[in-house]
């Protein structure tokens, strides 16, 4: 038997749309992938000829999900071109807002969009009530928490509607699994706990949704941030809304802590077995899932007000490049590119560093196979992401990225919660560089970040208390926007996020953002080098070439948000505005 | 009790007709007083936080685009649970975002009615704000397709005073400005 060529289009429960192609050998390991995103982006031609001031308006308008982090991203790279430093106040609302992002991302995408990777719901209709809240208590002690759910009685119920929605036939989402693969390894106890928090998740992602819009404005589209700092003076003003936030983000930390983290150790033990096999990866450490093993944080999170890239951070910017976690390299954003060599774009013949970048589609189709499907040109050009690199340099970003930068950094928060994770789990510190890792990355991040955001919460209502009510610093426009240039580097939870701005006599002439999406999701470059998801995927073993479970399992550890990477181009019958759901398997 | 209902404008307002349900509901809001028991919510892309409305309200009208079969201005009114039963294929980033979200929260307790108000776009691939010329005439009827679709819930918006054109939200929308101070 040769080798085999696996279609997954789309990647579903991701934002947007994303197909992989993958070559597995007679033994169904994975040889070969290929990551394209199937839509287009355009968003940097509408922004040129605006006020600088505005672009923050139309910049969230590119993604559903992140749409506070472009926002301030994009008024961030103003601040810098015009070098101007915001007020205390105003750097810790902002934290706020972006913290209350991240927890209630990290914490949808794991339940509503990842989890089902590893929990398989029909067996959870097998499983004994009484065991089941056992199994929780033992988890939520392995975490060093009390379980959020803990009674048989609920979770007897909770069985009760799976039994019933299977009989009906409504599973929704749930209907699309691929329940019984021998690569699920939960018990069926086990099973049911992941779908207890999966449908207590629903209520407790709506409550962190309100936290964004407290200091926001409103949510899904924040009014609050301006170029110079924040306009809610009256909500910091007021002590109820700094109690109502503080409420609510004290529910959702108990969620994190008495749901989330012990499902991730409970997960994480169950598929040891996975995270540690060096055979299925990219370079031979960690395991199943790890890739590239370099990676890049631009730091996020400002600790202090000592201005632009100067100030301290909660996630320090840096590098770890191919898993040696012995040294980190500072960043330097003079080294950020992007390759158009795979990617549907003209370019200029050589990598473009973002302020000079270039965006013009150069669209080349897919090629007709003899069994009548489409399939990538991979030798020539296969995706609407463009392949950025660091000094030549395919990294991954994300929570993963930030953790291993901090840690290998030496920052004493991070090494204290990455800590406490590999402590509490017995997992080796390799254990990260893998899909589980991935995973568990996000929520040592999350963990941290609800911790850290109390902290905050209260160091606001105290300086506001102490008379500071500054919110807004004061620039003359005509004189800062004559011509300048500036960038807003900083983190989105999917990963390194960039805004790139010039500026001249008081309007945008060029703009360029790179998202987390393209530098996880990108091609090959020039060199050939492979992309973040692609390297994820050199060396798994796929059980069933017909249910490619493993292969989004990898893909939805990253967290994929190729809304804001790409955009839809067309409506009707063109090949690649078709998405098949049902993953294609052919020869 | 009379059911609260939230109107939900879908669709990204730089890729031109794809933009047209945000549209609607800036229209609306910018012309009728709007009751208590009636949000209008400027979706843009939304995401996952359609979850919180689809469980926080009695009723989700969507607002937006669809690939079905016909012409550029077509308009359509269906179910949450004729959305999900469409088959595997879906198109534009509404439907897919629509139907996941749908998806996600079918298992909750909670979960409200959901009817979707779509409309067939002509052009979503140019990267500009506005709207082609055929949707921008069919945004009339879209329009008098939502308030009937509000009457049939007991809701009858009254005009405010003063009236603002189609063109005029276009242009606002496209040139959105922060105060300046």
């Amino acid at each position: 038997m040769g080798k085999k060529h696996i279609i997954v289009d789309p990647i579903t429960r991701i934002e947007g749309h994303l197909r992989v192609e993958a070559i597995i050998d007679e033994n169904n390991t994975i040889v070969d992938a290929y990551a394209s995103s199937t839509m287009f982006r355009g968003m940097e031609t509408i922004m040129k000829d605006r006020d600088p001031r505005d672009c923050g308006l139309m910049a969230m308008r590119i993604c559903g999900v992140c749409t506070g982090t472009h926002y301030q991203r994009s008024i961030e790279a103003v601040e810098d071109a015009f070098n101007i430093t915001i007020p205390k106040n105003a750097r810790l609302v902002r934290n706020l807002i972006q913290g209350a992002l991240y927890v209630h991302d990290h914490l949808v995408h794991f339940y509503h969009l990842h989890a089902l990777d590893f929990v398989d719901v029909v067996a959870a209709t097998k499983a004994d009530p009484e065991a089941t809240a056992a199994e929780a208590v033992k988890w939520a002690e392995v975490a060093g928490h009390k379980p959020y759910i803990s009674a048989a009685a609920d979770f007897k119920a909770i069985q009760d509607r799976i039994v019933k929605f299977v009989k009906e036939g409504r599973l929704g989402i749930f209907g699309n699994g691929y329940w019984g693969n021998p690569h699920y390894k939960l018990t069926p106890e086990q099973n049911l706990i992941g779908v207890a928090h999966y449908l207590k998740a629903l209520d407790i992602q709506r409550d962190l949704a309100k936290m964004q819009a407290i200091f926001g404005g409103k949510n899904p589209h924040p009014q609050s941030i301006v170029v110079g700092g924040v306009t809610c003076v009256q909500d910091i003003k007021n002590p109820a809304r700094i109690a109502l936030f503080k409420t609510l983000l004290k529910e959702g930390r108990e969620f994190v802590k008495g749901a989330y983290l012990p499902d991730i150790y409970m997960a994480g033990t169950m598929y040891k077995e996975e995270a540690t096999d060096k055979e299925a990866t990219f370079k031979g450490v960690g395991g199943t899932g790890g890739g590239l093993l370099s990676y890049m944080s631009y730091g996020d999170f400002k600790l202090d007000d000592t201005g632009f890239y100067k100030a301290a951070q909660l996630f320090p910017a840096g590098l770890v490049l191919d898993g040696d976690i012995s040294k980190a390299i500072e960043l330097d954003p003079a080294k950020i590119t992007e390759d158009v060599t795979h990617a549907w774009y003209k370019g200029t013949g050589k990598p473009e560093h973002p302020y000079e970048g270039t965006t013009i589609p150069e669209y080349t189709g897919l090629k007709e196979g003899e069994d009548g499907y489409k399939y990538l040109k991979t030798d020539e050009k296969y995706s609407w992401i463009k392949s950025p690199r660091y000094d030549n340099k395919p990294v991954e970003v994300g929570p993963l990225a930030r953790m291993v930068v901090g840690y290998v950094k030496g920052d004493e928060r991070i090494k204290k919660y990455v800590g406490n994770f590999l402590k509490r789990s017995g997992l080796p510190i390799t254990v990260l560089f893998s899909t589980v890792g991935r995973t568990a990355a996000r929520a040592i991040e999350t963990e941290l970040m609800t911790d850290v955001m109390l902290d905050w919460v209260d160091e606001l209502a105290k300086n506001v208390a102490s008379g500071d009510d500054s919110t807004w610093t004061e620039f003359d426009f005509d004189v800062v926007a004559k011509e300048c240039k500036g960038a807003g580097m900083a983190e989105a939870p999917r990963g390194a996020l960039g805004h790139w701005v010039n500026i001249k006599d008081g309007k945008v002439t060029n703009y360029q953002a790179i998202v987390p999406s393209t530098w996880n999701a990108g091609p090959r470059d020039a060199k050939n080098q492979l992309g973040a998801y692609e390297a994820s995927l050199i060396g798994t073993k796929v059980a069933d070439p017909e249910q490619p479970l493993e292969i989004i399992r990898t893909i939805h550890s990253f967290d994929p948000c190729i809304a804001c990477a790409v955009h839809v181009v067309d409506t009707k019958g063109k090949e690649l505005a078709v998405y098949k759901v049902d993953p294609t398997c052919a020869f | 009790m009379p059911k609260r209902i939230a109107l939900v404008g879908m669709g990204n307002i730089m890729f031109c007709d794809e933009g047209l349900g945000t549209y609607l509901a800036k229209y609306l809001e910018s012309n009728f007083i709007i009751p208590e028991r009636l949000v209008i919510v400027d979706g843009g892309l939304l995401g996952f936080s359609l979850m919180t409305y689809y469980q926080e309200y009695d009723k989700v009208m969507i607002v937006g685009t669809n690939s079905k079969e016909g012409k550029p201005g077509e308009i359509f009114r269906y179910s949450g649970e004729e959305m999900m039963a469409l088959g595997t294929t879906r198109q534009t980033a509404n439907e897919v975002e629509l139907t996941m979200m749908l998806e996600i929260c079918s298992f909750s307790e909670t979960m409200g009615e959901v009817e979707c108000i779509t409309m067939i776009p002509e052009d979503i691939i140019s990267v500009k704000n506005g709207l082609s010329d055929t949707i921008l005439k069919k945004m009339p009827l879209l329009r008098d397709t939502v308030l009937e679709a509000l009457e049939e819930e007991d809701i009858v918006l009254v005009p405010k005073a003063e009236y603002q054109t189609f063109e005029t939200i276009l242009h606002q929308c496209a040139n959105p400005a922060n105060e300046r101070f």
